[in-house]
């Protein structure tokens, strides 16, 4: 098994190098100049060739690169040009809100998607079955701002249970929270129910029920375990959703995590803060996915098969 | 020949599938009963409904669709179509138990197949999991499948393997009565053959009463000691493998000898059945195959047929038996 | 079409090969089409999508931009919903009806070009990459799973950093950010299909590269393409009202949805409308695109056939 995880671990080098190149090329296109907008348009001329050298702005463009990726390997993303601190330090002051919130909003999502797919799949076209899906398509249809808004109009401003903002207590997250995992619920809710719906059909389940094995204990072992593969993958590529989520909710609730940084950074055409902050958020969306690839090999026996026996071979 | 205690015996069985076509007459008053180790094969074309009878005996049917509209399914003497679902789940696997079709999906590919075996085992026999495991074991040795291979999945066995875990689950816990659907049809020509000798081998020892649903005569003379001949939801010809194979009555059953090859005359050509099965939401009128009956006459178009009794348990579904009819089966046996 | 009919004459020698070709189609699109009209939501979702298409056509028509839509009017600033202004007006006085109609056509717009230039370039990518295989393959691959590796969010938010925040770039970073999606779809199916028999033919009679790719392929791999691009519209859609809200995309005072969400924000308690109205136009534009696109894949779904 940890063959596996070592592999899994190894080909994530060459996505994250490909990722940083991307990430680096794009922003490489920014137009003005960085001197300029750091020391102001009254900065003398030396004084910006200075900045640039320092930089290393002069250099050609593989070799600045290069040598930003060295430096981001040792944990160093270079100095923002807002604040003239490291953006790695910026970063990891915000990465833990962003860390609660997106495994907040995760864990709501797989709370409440399971066992409502589930029921949703057994008594297809109840009552149950179509509100369950009416409420999951109006989670993919709203604007995560806007489902936001609508909760703190809702909760804070009419209900006034909860805080429209902050950060701290439990009683901040929650708004939060349930607004970033509200699409990753309406999704892995439909797909769990057609997943379920899916496998219930298969032949086993006959073969099973055929065997004297009760319905409930077919739908909930045989069909669950086939269904939660698929499941889970999906809950991997949604994650990626859910991390991009986080950038527009943390705005809305003032929430001080790494995506409100982001948006800021953009916005003062602080490139290397930028370029720190989707290298961040693309590294955690990596590392998630690479767990989902280990639990993936730990349900699906063709994978576990595959490496016990190579290394028995 | 011994006259056993029928294990099973069905009466007047009716199932109707509601689709958005129309309603489907699957099975349209079935009756026939077995006992205890023998063989009865359910022969016919794909869509005759043969697996829709199968799955309504072990009361699986699909609902909905599908609905068992009337009949009596009567299993070691009672009647299982008033059971609950939990009574059926006592039986299923213990008392009757089924193989399907096909071996590739018939299995949970995330199970081990030891655990897939032991799991009727534990269900019917109240063992716990390792005692469960150890006659699991036991039974794919009797299979053919070497124990140790019980911690494997799926789909690290071959189709032929698979199906022999198949028929080991079945098998598991001795039922009285089992329903074998097409076991064979999915695997190579050289398996089949293996597969249903040990498949035989098995059900006669523990002196099961068997349903071989099958549309391929040389399974039948093989396995079976009575032989339904099944065409659009009803048996159209029924009697021991001698009646059918050396003295068929019905044209139907005419038509699928006449399609088989001949061993003896190598030159007599092969005489397909013309036409298709009839669509099912709208079956033909009077006899259901007289679209496709070479003797067929105005009147078969009009008047179903009823059951004519040839001698004993030999009977024929056909106006050519009916003495008022008056329907001729020209030439009929002549090929 | 024309050409697999050819094809099939060519291959069978005979003409009802071609007949029995020609009548699989049609009834194939003949069933597709029945199943997707049986499905109420399909239903509900083309009544939104040609509702929003009549906004975006005639919004003229029904409003003048300069003086209704732009222009402040501060008499009328912050009322209520009424008969002469039915979404109320927002903190300049502007009609919120007015800005919400004429927003259709924004959001339409930047949806429909985003997402046909993610699918021309997707499409292109895949069908090449897929039918000309081998390493080729394998590099373009490789550079659409890094894509993938990062969230199209990510990826949109990296390309209006570089570029700034103004219709075009957002267009540009919407459509960019969903090339990969489309490439590797097509490429599936590009991949499924390239060795039928039919191809084959083509390919025997001589047919060259990008007949077959357009001409033999493309129309046989139309419906998850439509599938797919009918999802990408309704997140089109909402990412831009997204980029907008964060004010990455279109600046105001353009009548842009999300935009119009971002100055209605501190107006939230007080007028909750501001926000609302806008909010749903957002809403029943990605339903309905999402509605399409269900009842798409179900109606062409084999496996949902019995």
């Amino acid at each position: 098994m940890y063959r596996y995880v070592l592999k899994r671990l190894v080909l994530l080098i060459p996505v994250l190098l490909g990722v940083s190149f991307v990430v680096y090329t794009i922003l490489d296109f920014a137009p003005g100049d960085p001197a300029r907008l750091v020391l102001g348009s009254k900065s003398s001329e030396a004084a910006r060739e200075e900045f640039r050298e320092e930089h290393g702005l002069n250099k050609p463009f593989v070799v600045r690169y290069v040598s930003y990726v060295g430096k981001v390997v040792q944990g160093d993303f270079g100095k923002s040009y807002r604040t003239g601190r490291d953006v790695s330090k910026e970063l990891l002051n915000r990465l833990p809100a962003t860390v609660v919130l997106a495994a907040t909003g995760v864990l709501f999502a797989i709370i409440l998607s399971i066992p409502l797919g589930i029921v949703s799949a057994i008594k297809q076209h109840s009552a149950v079955d179509n509100v369950g899906m009416f409420v999951a398509l109006f989670g993919i249809t709203m604007p995560e701002f806007w489902l936001g808004l609508m909760l703190i109009l809702l909760f804070s401003s009419f209900l006034g249970i909860l805080p429209s903002g902050g950060y701290g207590s439990f009683a901040n997250l929650i708004l939060p929270a349930l607004t970033v995992g509200m699409p990753c619920m309406a999704n892995l809710t439909r797909v769990t129910r057609s997943e379920m719906l899916g496998v219930m059909r298969e032949d086993f389940v006959r073969m099973a029920r055929a065997k004297g094995v009760a319905k409930r204990v077919v739908i909930m072992k045989h069909c669950l375990k086939n269904a939660l593969i698929p499941v889970i993958t999906v809950a991997g590529l949604l994650f990626g959703t859910l991390l991009g989520g986080t950038v527009i909710v943390e705005n809305v609730f003032g929430w001080p995590g790494v995506g409100a940084f982001l948006v800021k950074s953009i916005t003062m055409k602080d490139i290397p803060a930028v370029m720190g902050g989707v290298m961040l958020l693309a590294l955690l969306f990596s590392l998630v996915n690479l767990a989902v690839d280990i639990i993936y090999a730990f349900i699906d026996p063709r994978i576990k098969a595959e490496y016990s026996n190579r290394r028995s071979a | 020949m011994e006259q056993g205690y029928p294990e099973l015996r069905i009466e007047d069985l009716n199932v109707v599938y509601d689709t958005e076509y129309g309603c489907v007459r699957a099975v349209n008053g079935i009756d026939f009963s077995i006992r205890k180790g023998r063989t009865l094969g359910l022969v016919g074309e794909t869509g005759a409904g043969k697996t829709t009878t199968a799955l309504a005996l072990m009361r699986l049917i699909p609902d909905p669709p599908g609905r068992v509209t009337s009949g009596s399914i009567e299993l070691l003497g009672t009647d299982i179509m008033s059971y609950s679902e939990r009574e059926m789940d006592a039986i299923r696997g213990k008392v009757v138990s089924m193989i399907f079709q096909d071996p590739m999906t018939s299995l949970n590919p995330v199970f081990t197949v030891g655990a897939q075996i032991a799991e009727a085992i534990r269900i019917h026999k109240n063992l716990d999991a390792k005692a469960a495991m150890d006659e699991a074991i036991s039974i794919m040795e009797r299979v053919g499948i070497p124990g140790e291979r019980a911690k494997e999945y799926p789909h690290q066995f071959s189709g032929g393997m698979k199906q022999r875990v198949v028929i080991a689950i079945a098998l598991a816990c001795t039922p009285q009565v089992l329903i074998a659907d097409e076991p064979t049809t999915a695997l190579d020509v050289t398996i089949q053959a293996q597969v249903l000798m040990m498949f035989s081998e098995l059900s006669k020892a523990s002196n099961t009463a068997t349903i071989m649903i099958t549309h391929d005569l040389g399974v039948v003379a093989e396995v079976c000691d009575e032989v339904a001949i099944m065409y659009a939801g009803e048996i159209v010809e029924y009697g021991s493998l001698e009646d059918i194979f050396d003295h068929y009555r019905h044209p139907y059953t005419e038509g699928l000898f006449a399609s088989l090859p001949n061993l003896n005359d190598r030159n007599a050509r092969l005489v397909p059945i013309k036409g298709l099965m009839p669509d099912p939401t709208a079956l033909p009128s009077g006899c259901h195959f007289h679209p496709r009956c070479k003797y067929a006459t105005k009147l078969c178009a009009e008047r179903a047929p009823v059951k004519t009794v040839i001698e004993q348990e030999h009977y024929v579904r056909c106006l050519g038996y009916e003495e008022d009819a008056g329907v001729a089966l020209e030439g009929f046996g002549n090929k | 079409m024309k050409m697999s009919s050819l094809v099939m004459q060519a291959v069978t020698g005979s003409a009802p090969a071609v007949d029995l070709h020609v009548y699989k189609k049609r009834t194939q699109f003949g069933e597709v089409w029945r199943r997707f009209r049986r499905s109420k939501g399909a239903i509900v979702g083309l009544i939104i999508i040609a509702l929003m298409l009549f906004c975006a056509l005639f919004a003229n028509f029904l409003f003048d931009y300069n003086t209704e839509v732009i222009e402040p009017n501060y008499d009328e600033a912050l009322e209520t919903p009424s008969a002469k202004h039915w979404f109320g007006t927002d903190e300049f006085g502007r009609d919120v009806f007015a800005r919400v109609v004429f927003g259709a056509r924004l959001s339409l717009y930047i949806g429909l070009t985003s997402t046909t230039s993610a699918l021309i370039f997707g499409v292109l990518i895949g069908a090449f990459s897929g039918y000309i295989g081998g390493r080729f393959d394998s590099i373009v691959m490789r550079v659409v799973d890094v894509f993938l590796a990062l969230p199209s969010i990510l990826l949109a938010l990296t390309i209006v950093a570089a570029l700034g925040p103004n219709i075009n770039n957002l267009i540009l970073a919407i459509s960019i950010a969903n090339i990969p999606y489309f490439a590797r779809i097509f490429r599936a199916e590009v991949l499924a299909i390239k060795d039928k028999e039919f191809i084959e033919a083509s390919r025997a009679l001589g047919a060259n590269r990008n007949t077959i790719i357009f001409r033999e392929i493309l129309p046989n791999c139309l419906s998850p393409i439509i599938v797919q691009a009918s999802i990408i519209m309704a997140l089109a859609v909402i990412v831009s009202a997204e980029f907008s809200f964060l004010g990455l995309g279109v600046q105001p005072p353009t009548p842009e949805w999300g935009c119009m969400v971002a100055g209605a924000r501190k107006f939230l308690l007080s007028s909750p409308y501001l926000t609302i109205f806008p909010g749903v136009a957002i809403m029943l534009t990605v339903l309905a695109f999402n509605l399409v696109g269900d009842a798409l894949r179900d109606a062409t779904d084999p496996r949902l056939k019995h």
